[in-house]
């Protein structure tokens, strides 16, 4: 279940903290990008939750920062 | 291409194409239409393509129908001589709508009566093939 939410999207803006995990490890989008094999851009549009994912790639990415699917995308409700 | 949002992006990019061929085709087949009569219409080539597109397309869309109608409706497909039957029933009426028209002959009558039997039998038998597949792809306990 908790793969769901990134074929199906949590919305337009979507919050993850793919940003704050790249940026504690040193890494810059470009190098994420190359990577997971995509363009600089996607993984900017993903940071700022204008893009949503596949699952294959959310799992490259999870893989490549060394977090969980949960850790990176998991929306949590602020009270 | 590897990036999936270059690949979306592209495939919209075609959509959009596609979109503004079938607007300048349409357009100049009415253009047509005005200027030469409405029969010129059928014998020009773009009408084929614009005609063999829209086929195309159907076929294409019959997997999204079926999948749609598998989510809301599982149940096993029935027999296959339904869909024969069903495919020949539309070949006969029309047939015979042919036959009793206006200037109908025998010789109308079954080309249109066959080409109409064929064309719904293809497309039937595709469908059926897909729900088939389907249900034989679904899980064992899904399919109960």
């Amino acid at each position: 279940m908790q793969y769901i939410y990134c074929i199906i999207g949590v919305g337009d803006d979507m919050k993850n903290n793919v940003k704050i995990t790249r940026m504690k490890m040193s890494m810059t989008q470009e190098q994420l990008a190359i990577k997971v094999g995509v363009t600089r851009q996607t993984i900017g549009l993903i940071e700022k939750g204008e893009y949503n994912p596949s699952l294959q790639l959310c799992i490259a990415i999870a893989k490549t920062l060394r977090k969980t699917l949960d850790e990176l995308f998991w929306e949590v409700d602020e009270l | 291409m590897k990036d999936e949002r270059l690949v979306l992006q592209s495939l919209k990019n075609i959509r959009i194409a596609f979109a503004f061929q079938t607007i300048c085709i349409v357009g100049m087949l009415i253009y047509d239409g005005i200027r030469k009569g409405i029969s010129h219409i059928t014998d020009s080539p773009l009408w084929l393509i614009f005609m063999a597109t829209c086929v195309l397309l159907g076929y294409l869309n019959i997997r999204i129908s079926v999948d749609v109608q598998q989510t809301f409706n599982s149940k096993k497909p029935g027999p296959y001589y339904k869909t024969l039957l069903l495919s020949l029933a539309v070949g006969v009426v029309f047939g015979g709508i042919t036959f009793i028209g206006p200037d109908g002959t025998l010789r109308d009558a079954l080309l249109i009566g066959g080409v109409l039997f064929i064309c719904f039998l293809a497309s039937f038998s595709y469908a059926y093939y897909l729900r088939r597949k389907h249900y034989e792809e679904m899980d064992e306990d899904e399919s109960i």
